[in-house]
């Protein structure tokens, strides 16, 4: 004969209760990973941060072709969010990464020395790297091939030629399966290249002459770095940082300006405004200089592209305060101040009038704007599109790649043969930003009418938007041997759209992108 | 203050103390059901962890040894042991549903893909996010549970008054203890 009190009843109702309550609730109420968001009200309000640039770098010695640099990829503690640390991962400690500038016609050769923990903090991967140059026509074993992987404690010479016309790359992590947490992490910074024409040009230079690296971020309440990954879609943060600063407020001269303008973000898309709407001038895209300047009262900007871009201060009364707004394209996911970059104040202070021109010819000779359709030899198309929870071209992802043994390419083709890559998103859900490596391409067309105004340049990413087919032209001319091409969402990167193509040249045997592997350290002196 | 109160049985009227056998029954019942689910998931766990696998086998295989005996009448120490050791099942159910744990594999669509080794790598290099470890909540698994839920609250019921009594306060610290760990985790 068993019976049971009330007070059993209730001891093991609070028992069942809690059983199959706690799993319930935590099914219904998702991913925590959003819980420990820091609150807006604790991010500083916009443009109370003052601007920056990032820190140069310089040559640790030169000789008479080559300047040598030394980077070490390293973690470091930076305040971010005024009050608070965050543990970054950083080209040298810093992020964005130092500054390269270099002169066309010398060779850089930059070590890369991957001093990162053996496992990520949160998300326990090991962080191996691979660095790519992005903008340079490198060859493959420098290329940044995303499985020629540099894992902690390894270090590789990257060498890079710095023969094309000036303009912005940037260098960032490429390293297979996890390229979108390095970068977000970090590892990205700005190369900028120059060269004679470039100089001669009364365009603004030296101070004049300012790196915007804009990346949007997440955090958690104690000031870490938050991974908030929608594998669907990509990463998108609450915060817009340029140069590594909360939407910073920058005191400009009444005089013009020229911004190097990198879209340095894991996912997000921008389209660029000023406050009172009056226009800026394009001056440059990814490969350099355009033929001519291109007035616009705003530009879309995807990510990995460079766009210079030359804002007259004279305009505006000392005192007066401009700010550089985000309209955003649609499918990006959108946060209370993400409409803000940073701000622009007016001073009255004296400053230097050379160099504040905007000529109208800027560069005629870019190679690849003189080619017509009439140039091409054949067509390529390429389709991006989602396969379950994979992201594909043309139905191909990167571990295919890796499956052939690194033989499968989406396209063959020779040195110097022209090209026209028809690149097509049947989708109305997402955008790519897709980046074709080793060359510049001309963009012919977008749906059949020709590219927006500020992409009237040579080019290595574009915005391949919600069910667009875009014509590129391209020259194979940059060298030869296997180089990825890719979608810039880093996450739809990583998972996996991503594949390779092969240039010919003849009998020529091409480097293979595998030649130079990383080194254990201790390094050899550079 | 003993107060007895009606429970619902097949054989014992609404004034009558329930009979033992209705609750050693209930507990044979909820024993049976909870091995041959844990017996059911064995093959579709082996491909991603053996382990757990082999877990789920000694598990079913025990709760079905134990249905059977529950019959014959079991000592009471015997009875503690059974409750003890579902409450620590029950207790490790919780957790894989609501918290990453280490040994749980991560299941979201980057650790879903086929990834080939890359050359000289060092791990797998797939970043492991906070959450994808926490397993989703199932039909068959809250089958599973409420049987052991039938099955603890029966075997319990089976226990002398004071035993009882004292098992019945160990498992409603232990549901305390869980919800406030829940609400300091998410404030
Ligand atoms: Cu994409």
């Amino acid at each position: 004969m068993v019976d049971l009190t009330r007070r059993d009843v209730a001891k093991l109702s609070l028992l069942g209760g809690a059983a199959v309550a706690l799993p319930l609730e935590r099914a219904i109420g998702g991913p925590a990973t959003l819980a420990n968001r820091i609150a807006t009200s604790a991010l500083p309000l916009p443009f109370t941060v003052p601007f920056a640039k990032p820190p140069a770098i310089w040559p640790v010695r030169s000789d008479a072709t080559t300047d040598y640099y030394r980077v070490s990829m390293e973690p470091a503690m930076t305040e971010i969010i005024p009050g608070l640390q965050t543990m970054v991962w950083g080209y040298n400690g810093s992020v964005p990464g130092p500054t390269f500038r270099v002169l066309k016609g010398r060779q850089s050769v930059v070590r890369q020395v991957n001093n990162l923990p053996g496992r990520h903090p949160v998300l326990d991967y090991t962080p191996w790297t691979s660095v790519h140059l992005h903008g340079s026509a490198s060859l493959p074993q420098y290329d940044g091939y995303a499985s020629d992987i540099c894992n902690p404690g390894q270090w590789k010479d990257y060498v890079y030629p710095n023969k094309q016309q000036a303009r912005t790359l940037w260098y960032h992590d490429h390293g297979v399966h996890h390229t979108a947490q390095n970068v977000f992490m970090g590892l990205a910074g700005m190369y900028i290249m120059t060269d004679a024409v470039e100089q001669a040009l009364p365009i603004p230079h030296g101070e004049y002459d300012v790196p915007l690296i804009v990346s949007d971020m997440m955090f958690n309440a104690d000031g870490s770095l938050l991974f908030n990954l929608d594998e669907d879609s990509g990463f998108y943060g609450d915060v817009i940082a340029v140069n590594g600063r909360p939407w910073p407020l920058m005191k400009v001269q009444r005089r013009k300006y020229r911004f190097r303008i990198l879209n340095a973000s894991v996912s997000r898309s921008y389209r660029w405004s000023l406050s009172d709407g009056r226009p800026m001038t394009v001056i440059a895209s990814d490969a350099g200089l355009m033929a001519a300047p291109r007035n616009v009262t705003s530009l879309r900007h995807a990510p990995a592209e460079r766009y210079e871009v030359v804002i007259d201060f004279a305009r505006y009364a000392p005192g007066t305060r401009i700010t550089l707004r985000n309209s955003s394209p649609k499918n990006n996911v959108n946060f209370a101040n993400v409409d803000k970059v940073m701000a622009f104040e007016v001073t009255g202070d004296p400053f230097d009038p050379a160099n504040n021109t905007v000529p109208a010819v800027l560069e005629p000779y870019q190679p690849v704007m003189a080619l017509t359709a009439a140039d091409s030899m054949r067509t390529r198309q390429f389709v991006f599109r989602r396969d379950g929870g994979e992201w594909v071209i043309n139905n191909r992802t990167w571990e295919d790649v890796v499956r052939s043994n690194f033989t499968l390419a989406l396209a063959t083709t020779n040195k110097n043969d022209v090209e026209t890559w028809e690149l097509r998103n049947p989708s109305g859900g997402w955008h790519h930003p897709i980046h074709v490596h080793l060359v510049d391409f001309k963009i012919l067309s977008r749906n059949g009418r020709p590219a927006q105004p500020w992409e009237q340049g040579a080019k290595d990413v574009v915005f391949l938007g919600e069910n667009e087919t875009i014509r590129l032209l391209i020259k194979f001319d940059g060298g030869f041997g296997k180089y990825m091409m890719h979608c810039h969402n880093l996450v739809h990167e990583d998972h996996d759209m991503m594949g390779q193509f092969v240039v010919l040249d003849g009998a020529n045997v091409a480097d293979d992108p595998f030649s130079v592997p990383a080194r254990n350290l201790p390094e050899t002196p550079l | 203050m003993a107060t007895t109160i009606p429970s619902v049985s097949s054989s014992g009227s609404i004034d009558e103390p329930l009979p033992g056998e209705g609750f050693v029954l209930a507990a044979a019942m909820g024993a049976a059901m909870a091995g041959v689910i844990h017996l059911v998931v064995v093959p579709g766990h082996w491909a991603v962890s053996a382990p757990m696998s082999a877990f789920f086998l000694g598990v079913g295989v025990a709760q079905l040894v134990l249905a059977a005996a529950l019959g014959r009448g079991l000592p009471d120490a015997v009875l503690v042991g059974v409750i003890s050791a579902h409450l620590a099942i029950m207790g490790l159910y919780v957790a894989s549903r609501t918290v990453d744990l280490p040994f749980v594999p991560p299941h979201d669509a980057a650790h879903e893909m086929e990834h080939l080794p890359v050359p000289g790598a060092v791990g797998n290099g797939i970043p492991t996010y906070p959450g994808s470890r926490v397993e989703p909540v199932g039909v068959l698994d809250l089958l599973c549970l409420v049987a052991e839920l039938v099955l603890v609250i029966s075997v319990a019921a089976l226990l002398p008054p004071r035993l009882r009594g004292i098992m019945t306060t160990v498992m409603a610290c232990a549901a305390v203890l869980a919800v406030l760990w829940r609400v300091w985790v998410l404030s």
